[in-house]
């Protein structure tokens, strides 16, 4: 596989990620119709090196939007519906002893993918998602006392319904806290529903889609968003943000450090699929309502984070 | 570095960890502030007080620096109870100005050995902060100002040192910080000083201290005794002129006045004069207005020129002698305005016990004097030629004017007439009475001062208590003239002043001025800077306050009014300081965003304003839809400011590019588009 993206000046490699992130979003947007930021996001959520949180009501594209995905950028795709019956072996793999060799072999669980869906993570026990978690955070797993690597590039994206659903149970902050973005899909316009149900059915067009991206060329996109410049005054319109979420009173939970640092990891990807030589406010807003909306925790509802809050913050801190 | 700074508290028995102890540098500071504050008062307080100080000052200094404990609680009772009762054996008393300052000095050392906690260090402090002040009640000069404000700037100073846990900061650090603590406060003191409602009168008064003995005029004169004012140089008041000066030969000031004789010593009557208005002043005499600045002299005296009409002292009159005396006595410096003619007074009653006293001739001495008296008014026509040929009497004999009289036996006016002929103005004064009395005309002597000398860079004349003068006033066609038989023997005296017709300029340092016109410049601008602290400092008081609320508007001042345009004044002050404050807080703008936000107002003139909250790009997109015409020169612009700002791509030439065509960007002198219909 030729690396289209070694060894080019910064201007021109930031042309070739921008057009491939074009491309990989003008593929998925032919199956996924009217949702380009989602896809987007999602992509900048990879390069990121992140995982993505995908929660909408049952029936919107959470699962086609991921596999379309896996497909466009040529990953290895897995997908692990989750159930409320479901334990740890179901997901990192189980070791199985073979009568021929006399001994245990660590049979692979779903989660050995490079692109992971989780359907439904909240419809799982605490036990089953804390597995899960804990694979995404290490990007290994541990069975029988042997640690097993999970592919790189690792990206899960779980989907989760909103919570007021029968028989869910919810992300603690803590684990939420280890998706780097969590987006909704929202129903489709009137247009493109009508399109879409005009159209083909969706499921035979992810026959036809063809991968637009290595895997080289994700991990040489990943090395290269981290050096987009970010500026002090994008330090500082940063810093701004997240005091601003510390100390607003309608905030019970402001970002941490963490949150801050995946707000600027998640801009300098924007950035890069935008074209950018270095990070504008504009792409900090363009991922902060992902990047932050469920980490902050507003005082009236704890369990349910408003959604609105993040434009909030965003329309309360001046840009310096 | 936690170490060090843990090194810094001296490891002392007592110390406990809610009160840590001073630090040596913290304590030097203490020691360096009471050595500054009390030094002033060094010189006045009984000298075993300043010996105790300085041993606890060094005691203490000693045992910081070695890191020695501090005396047991019961030492320092009773070394406390020692210095209580030491004051009040040496002072007999604890109040006073003298005592005072005493203990407190006593004590603000004693408060060394002491320093535990903050709190104790701060007390040192405040207690330094008060024998500044106590300063002033000694002394208002001009260098107490400049003491004071040395003392106040290390004392904050120290109050900042203090106020550290662990190490001081080097000193030039700490002054810098505390003269610009104490400038911010500047305002609001000036403030204060100005518009404060001041008491009428003295505040309090003070006991003088018995070293403060105020030399001035006397109550009495018996020749001799103004010879030796007259070698005091210094100033007895300041006179401002509302108008063209006078003449200093017609500058006449008058003071007490004496009619009683016992044939050695001039006295003033003890009748008990009443204050009364002015009389009415000659018709056809230019009246002169002016300001006087009297040094406290410890009488009533005004010390008015010759002759008053009118004064703005309540309480102030005329006495029986014609002599304008105010209600109490003058312990402080004290201004007044007057009007005075030159012309003297016009014919009025006078009492007849009045003159009669001022025809008394004591018969028991001066025998030769009295029958010379009566035998050159036998021989005059008139009473006027009899007192013009006394006046001849005095400048056809060989009488000289010196300031070191031969000392006179029991007929001083005998023997100075007749024998020794060498005087000064009492003498002249006292002969010319004492013989126009014995031919029969009232006669009095008037004591003052005569003469000036101008301040060319002050424009106001400094009397001295060397232009001190006695003359005579005789009752003639029913009102009182002025003679001045020294003017007969010495005319340039009268002309000039006393000091320069005397040639005795070399007795005093001033003679050295006088040579070198650069050190009289000197020394003439320091007595204007004196002049000027009396006169705007010092002096300014209740009526100064009135022509203040009178500038500002209020027709009739009161305290209230004060009080007001303080509080408007003050809120309006702290307002301004405190909004100030807040820009200087705020973040300063660098040339990059200055042009950034200049190139947002004209984009939000001619389209709409940029949201606090909006980025560049945001903004960019939302008026270029709006103003498509605007669109290619924005792009550019904003795109050099993306690049400075957030992508680090730029250097100085393209930011010099940038904030010029943010200068050149006129997007409102275009003309807008129309818009398109159905849009």
């Amino acid at each position: 596989m030729t690396d289209r993206l070694a060894l080019v000046p910064e201007r021109d490699r930031l042309d070739q990620a921008r057009q491939l992130a074009d491309k990989v979003a003008g593929n998925v947007g032919r199956i996924i119709l009217g949702k380009e930021r989602e896809i987007r996001l999602a992509l900048t959520c990879l390069l990121a090196r992140g995982h993505l949180l995908i929660e909408d009501v049952p029936g919107v594209g959470k699962t086609l939007l991921a596999r379309s995905l896996a497909i466009a950028l040529g990953l290895g795709y897995r997908r692990i519906q989750f159930t409320s019956d479901m334990l740890p072996a179901d997901i990192i793999g189980v070791s199985v002893f073979e009568k021929e060799q006399a001994a245990f072999r660590f049979h692979e669980g779903p989660l050995f993918a490079e692109l992971v869906l989780a359907d439904e993570v909240n419809r799982a026990t605490p036990k089953a998602q804390s597995a899960l978690l804990e694979a995404m955070e290490e990007q290994q797993v541990t069975a029988d006392g042997n640690t097993y690597d999970l592919p790189d590039p690792f990206f899960v994206i779980a989907t989760q319904n909103p919570l007021h659903q029968i028989g869910t149970f919810p992300l603690p902050e803590s684990q939420l806290d280890r998706f780097l973005m969590r987006i909704g899909l929202g129903y489709p316009e009137e247009a493109l529903e009508r399109q879409l149900l005009t159209g083909q059915d969706r499921r035979d067009l992810l026959a036809v889609l063809e991968p637009s991206l290595t895997r080289q060329e994700i991990i040489t996109m990943q090395n290269a968003a981290r050096h987009i410049h970010a500026s002090e005054a994008i330090l500082d319109y940063t810093q701004a943000l997240v005091r601003f979420t510390r100390d607003a009173p309608q905030i019970d939970l402001g970002l941490s450090p963490r949150g801050a640092q995946a707000l600027v990891n998640a801009a300098r990807c924007w950035a890069m699929i935008s074209g950018h030589t270095g990070v504008q406010p504009e792409d900090i807003k363009a991922v902060f309502t992902s990047v932050a909306g469920h980490r902050l925790r507003t005082r009236n509802d704890a369990s349910h984070p408003d959604p609105d809050i993040a434009a909030f913050v965003l329309e309360s801190v001046p840009v310096p | 570095m936690i170490g060090k700074r843990r090194k810094a508290v001296p490891a002392t028995t007592e110390r406990r960890s809610e009160t840590p102890e001073a630090s040596t540098g913290q304590i030097i500071w203490l020691i360096a502030t009471i050595a500054v504050t009390g030094a002033p008062h060094a010189l006045h307080v009984h000298p075993w007080v300043s010996l105790v100080v300085i041993a606890i000052l060094t005691w203490r200094l000693v045992a910081a620096l070695k890191r020695r404990p501090l005396p047991r609680p019961w030492v320092r009772v009773s070394l406390t109870l020692l210095g209580f009762a030491g004051v009040l054996v040496s002072y007999q008393q604890l109040s006073g100005l003298s005592a005072g300052a005493a203990l407190l000095l006593v004590m603000a050392a004693m408060k060394l050995l002491e320093t535990r906690g903050h709190r104790d260090r701060a007390i040192v402090i405040f207690i330094c902060y008060f024998l500044l002040f106590t300063t002033f009640l000694r002394a208002q000069e001009i260098w107490s100002l400049a003491w004071l404000v040395i003392g106040t700037v290390v004392a904050t100073a120290a109050l900042f040192q203090v106020a550290r846990t662990g190490r001081v900061v080097p000193a030039p650090v700490a002054v810098t910080q505390a003269a610009r603590l104490l400038l911010q406060a500047l305002p609001i003191a000036l403030l204060l000083f100005l518009l404060f409602p001041r008491i009428p009168g003295p505040f309090w008064s003070l006991p003088r201290a018995s070293d403060q003995a105020a030399s001035g005029l006397s109550d009495e004169l018996s020749p001799g005794d103004i010879g030796e004012l007259a070698l005091s140089d210094k100033v007895a008041f300041r006179v401002r002129f509302e108008g063209p000066a006078p003449d200093p030969a017609d500058m006449y000031w008058r003071g007490p006045v004496m009619s009683r004789f016992d044939g050695r010593r001039w006295s003033q009557r003890q009748s008990t004069p009443r204050p009364r208005a002015a009389g009415a002043a000659q018709p056809d005499t230019t009246e002169i207005a002016y300001e006087l600045t009297l040094e406290p002299h410890g009488n009533k005296w005004l010390l008015a020129l010759e002759t008053p009409i009118r004064w703005d002292m309540p309480g102030a009159g005329l006495s029986g002698t014609d002599q304008l005396l105010a209600e109490r006595d003058i312990d402080r410096r004290l201004s007044w305005r007057g009007t005075s003619t030159l012309g003297g007074p016009r014919p009025r009653y006078e009492r007849p016990d009045a003159l009669g006293a001022a025809r008394q001739v004591p018969v028991v001495n001066n025998p030769r004097s009295a029958e010379l008296g009566r035998t050159l008014r036998r021989a005059a026509g008139s009473d006027a030629a009899f007192l013009d040929a006394l006046l001849a009497y005095f400048a056809g004999r060989d009488f000289a004017y010196t300031l070191r009289p031969p000392t006179l036996g029991a007929n001083p006016v005998d023997e100075f007439l007749f024998e020794t002929r060498r005087g000064f103005c009492g003498h002249y004064a006292s002969a010319f009475t004492l013989l126009a009395r014995a031919g029969g005309v009232p006669t009095r002597v008037v004591t003052g001062y005569q003469g000036g000398e101008k301040n060319p860079l002050g424009d106001y004349w400094i009397v001295r208590q060397s232009d001190a003068h006695a003359w005579s006033e005789a009752w003639l066609d029913g009102r009182w003239v002025r003679y001045d038989p020294t003017a007969s023997v010495a005319p340039d005296r009268i002309e000039y002043g006393f000091s320069e017709a005397m040639g005795r300029r070399a007795e005093i340092t001033r003679d050295l001025l006088a040579r070198n016109p650069a050190f009289m410049r000197l020394a003439m601008s320091w007595d204007a800077l004196n002049a000027g602290w009396n006169r705007w400092v010092l002096g300014f008081g209740p009526e100064a306050q009135s022509s203040i609320l009178r500038f500002i508007g209020f027709r009739q001042p009161a305290i209230e009014h004060l009080v007001i345009t303080m509080s408007i004044a003050a809120t309006l002050l702290l307002l301004l300081i405190g909004i100030s404050q807040r820009r200087g807080a705020r973040m300063k703008p660098d040339a990059l965003t200055a042009a950034y936000l200049r190139l947002c107002r004209r984009t939000g003139e001619a389209t709409r304003a940029r949201r606090p909250s909006e980025g560049p790009g945001e903004y960019l997109a939302a008026c270029c839809a709006q103003r498509p015409d605007l669109a290619a020169e924005l792009q550019r612009l904003v795109g050099l400011y993306i690049g400075l700002r957030y992508d680090g791509t730029g250097d100085a030439s393209t930011r010099q590019e940038f904030i010029d065509g943010v200068r050149a960007f006129r997007p409102q002198r275009r003309l807008h588009p129309e818009p398109k219909n159905g849009r």
